[in-house]
């Protein structure tokens, strides 16, 4: 494991930022740190970083879970900025090397210039780029001393799609080559196309954790989504089917019981024709919004999506939680006889 | 240590290699004399007025010899040339450029039936203008020293009428110069006429007492002399040396604070702190800015010292001072730069630091508030007590100790003890103000938030 937190908590006077996150990121995966403002995700990664200290628990970063800050073989982007904006671009790379005990750091440089496409910005100084610009170089400085571990918080913002691009293919080829990497992002279609797994912080809790296409599975209501020839309407209400709500030109039907897809679809072609059917899978937004949306008192039991962890699956919280979500929306239609 | 000196360097790079930086340099010697120098600019730009006073001399053989002196007077400043002092040395008023300029003119009153109805009118005068001031001199003054008896609506004893009585140079003038004649006179009654011109002559001399330093035993063990002091001399290394020492802190603690709060605002410390130690990052500022500080009173101290060369007075200076008065400036750095770090540390914006900083310049500048007096008794309560506050330590030891008079060794030695226990403290107590600060956002703290913080030493999130 690249990253271990056990039972980490973090206390800012009466405000708890941190309340025993627990938590292994695999070495080599690319994992998204998902959560809202102030949910207690920058300052899970400064304990990562070590710069700030757990109050309690455990935090092993690379194998060590002592000493005052992060060694060279981690890097670190924060969100915006980061950059001394009187100093020329090298000048400042060269700095960020030498903190980070590289030697010789000018082929590096050299190198990553070119592979982001900022040639010849060497004397540039910072102030005078813009902010996408400021985005590559602020890249390069985390990554110039090869690190093992790389925690970006934002990566992308500020950068136009091609150099989003750019950057994003930067990133999957550092983690081809081995490199752990931590991607706090709150675009959850970022998370959802990049990361292999992520982790939700939620109110200085762990609420989501698991590979993201387990997380996608799991989290479906079993509503199916269907299309009828000419968008007729149904003539009756198979029994398969326990509701049915309008979308456009769609249907969105939830099963009753703990019917198949299957058993569904064999009961509507029986009384209509399809032209679309379909097994709705809720994206990462959309079960980040049903798990945080709703800002009541209670916090939600972290959902652990991850076969064999250490505190095991909990599947039947999540299936909870959706059938919660979607007994909210098809309430109305319940209550009225159908 | 190798990333503590790479941060010390990105520093000191980043202080004295701007143009802001070398503007600084230029502009604070001129602001610094412009504001000792202001009032005898001021002066010398005044047009010199003349100042008439109206004598009334009842003893009839003072005002020809009062007019003579004012026109010698009014003819010395008229070139150009300082007002001497009694002794013949000019005074530190005179060599600040700060004495009275005016020029002396007196007009003679009848003396017979002066009375308060007269005196009345001539005090009209003033308040109009057109006079200064007027001086009434009985007749018996010439043989009775002090208070005489008055008679009717006669003075009592030489008396002095103006607006500003109490405090006026030109009655100082007067009355140093009105009792010189009076003892001639009194003298000239009590011996013979042809002795009068003699006697009054080597009586009237000038003593020409001669300013020089404190003897000492060379390294031949052989008794040498003091060096001849001047008051030029006494007032201007301690006051070059003070204003120095003042300009290289405030040259320094300013691009910390901007430091600093740079590197918060644009979370350069968050990336910094990935790879450096709290205390690393904050040793590394602190030895850079340091670095800085004493670079820049390496310069001026090299070019004041080309200059005092280059004036043949090298051989007035106390070089033997130089190993104390950089103990002093480096140690005075260090401490104010460490309060400006940490203040930094805890603020989002330059106002809100300015705003807790105020109490930091008020004790900055004290040691320019007191360096008068210090100079003047370098030895003296005031200045030995408030040479022993660390703050105001480095400025005010290094004026009494350039001022010419013996500081005892102890008193040298506790102050620097002192300064170093106060340095030590506050940098303990600046670091833990960083490492609380530098990651805090939001609303600044209070001075009770401050002192919390500063107790707990606490990251903020």
């Amino acid at each position: 494991m690249a990253v271990v937190l056990e039972n980490a908590e973090k206390r800012f006077g009466q405000r708890t930022a941190v309340a025993g996150i627990s938590l292994s990121i695999p070495a080599g995966s690319l994992c998204g740190f998902i959560g809202p403002n102030g949910s207690g995700k920058t300052t899970t990664l400064r304990m990562i970083l070590r710069i700030v200290r757990p109050d309690r628990g455990k935090v092993v970063v690379l194998g060590a879970d002592s000493g005052e800050c992060a060694d060279h073989r981690v890097g670190y982007l924060p969100e915006e900025r980061g950059l001394y904006r009187r100093m020329k671009v090298r000048e400042l790379l060269r700095y960020y090397a030498a903190l980070k005990d590289v030697r010789n750091p000018d082929p590096e440089i050299t190198r990553w210039l070119r592979r982001l496409q900022a040639d010849g910005w060497d004397q540039r100084r910072i102030d005078g780029l813009s902010k996408g610009m400021c985005q590559k170089i602020q890249f390069i400085a985390a990554v110039i001393a090869r690190p093992r571990l790389l925690i970006l918080d934002e990566p992308f913002s500020g950068l136009d799609p091609v150099n989003l691009e750019l950057l994003r293919g930067a990133i999957e080829e550092l983690q081809q080559q081995g490199t752990t990497i931590i991607l706090s992002t709150h675009e959850m279609e970022t998370a959802q196309r990049m990361c292999e797994r992520v982790v939700m912080i939620y109110r200085g809790r762990k609420v989501l954790d698991g590979p993201v296409q387990q997380i996608l599975a799991q989290s479906g209501s079993g509503e199916l989504r269907v299309r009828t020839v000419g968008g007729r309407p149904l003539p009756t209400l198979p029994p398969a089917v326990a509701a049915v709500r309008q979308q456009g030109q769609y249907l969105q039907l939830l099963p009753s019981g703990s019917l198949t897809a299957a058993e569904v679809l064999r009961q509507l072609t029986a009384v209509v024709d399809l032209e679309h059917f379909e097994i709705v899978r809720p994206s990462l937004h959309e079960i980040f919004l049903r798990l945080v949306g709703d800002d009541t008192a209670a916090l939600p039991a972290p959902v652990i999506a991850e076969s064999g962890g250490r505190q095991g699956i909990r599947q039947g919280t999540l299936i909870a939680a959706a059938w919660q979500s979607v007994r909210s929306v098809f309430k109305p239609l319940i209550n009225t006889g159908n | 240590m190798r990333k503590t000196l790479v941060i010390a360097w990105r520093e000191y790079r980043a202080m004295v290699g701007t143009r802001a930086f070398l503007i600084g340099m230029a502009v604070m010697p001129l602001l610094m004399l412009g504001t000792l120098c202001v009032p005898a600019v001021l002066s010398g730009l005044q047009q010199p007025a003349v100042r008439r006073i109206a004598v009334i001399d009842q003893t009839g053989v003072l005002l020809q010899p009062l007019q003579q002196a004012a026109e010698q007077r009014n003819q010395q400043l008229s070139e150009g040339q300082p007002e001497l002092s009694q002794s013949g040395h000019h005074d530190m008023l005179a060599v600040l450029g700060m004495q009275d300029r005016h020029l002396y003119e007196f007009e003679e009153l009848p003396a017979d039936d002066f009375d308060d109805s007269d005196r009345l009118l001539l005090s009209e005068r003033i308040r109009s203008g057109t006079l200064h001031a007027f001086l009434e001199i009985p007749g018996s003054v010439l043989r009775s020293a002090g208070p005489v008896a008055g008679t009717d609506g006669a003075a009592e004893s030489l008396m002095w009428v103006s607006e500003d009585a109490a405090l006026s140079d030109t009655r100082r003038w007067c009355e140093q110069l009105v009792d010189g004649l009076l003892l001639q006179h009194r003298l000239a009654d009590s011996l013979p006429p042809a002795l009068l011109p003699a006697v009054i002559s080597q009586l009237s001399a000038p003593t020409g007492i001669g300013p020089v330093g404190l003897y000492y035993r060379d390294e031949n063990g052989r008794i040498q002399r003091g060096t001849r002091q001047t008051s030029l001399t006494a007032l201007a290394l301690p006051i070059g040396v003070m204003a120095m020492m003042f300009m290289a802190i405030l040259l320094s603690v300013q691009p910390m604070l901007e430091s600093v709060l740079e590197e918060k605002t644009l979370r350069i410390s968050e990336v910094l702190l990935g790879s450096v130690s709290a205390t690393q990052l904050m040793t590394g500022k602190l030895v850079g800015n340091a670095a800085g500080a004493m670079t820049i009173f390496g310069l001026y101290a090299s070019a004041a010292a080309v200059a005092v060369w280059m004036q043949g007075a090298a051989d007035s200076i106390p070089w033997s001072l130089l190993p104390w008065l950089l103990m002093f400036q480096l140690l005075a750095v260090l401490l104010f730069s460490s309060v400006f770090m940490s203040v930094a540390a805890c603020v989002s914006q330059m106002r809100e630091a300015q705003c807790l900083l105020m109490p930091v310049w008020l004790v900055l500048t004290l040691p320019l508030l007191l360096w008068f007096t210090v100079i003047r008794e370098p030895n003296g309560t005031l200045a030995t007590v408030a040479s022993f506050l660390p703050p105001a330590t480095p400025l005010l030891m290094a004026v009494r100790m350039c001022s010419g008079a013996v500081i005892p060794l102890w008193q040298s030695v506790l102050s620097l003890l002192l300064l170093l226990a106060g340095t030590g403290f506050g940098i303990m107590t600046a670091s833990r103000l960083y490492r609380a600060g530098i990651l805090r956002q939001g609303q600044a703290p209070g001075f009770s938030e401050l002192l919390l913080l500063a107790w707990r030493g606490e990251a903020g999130g």
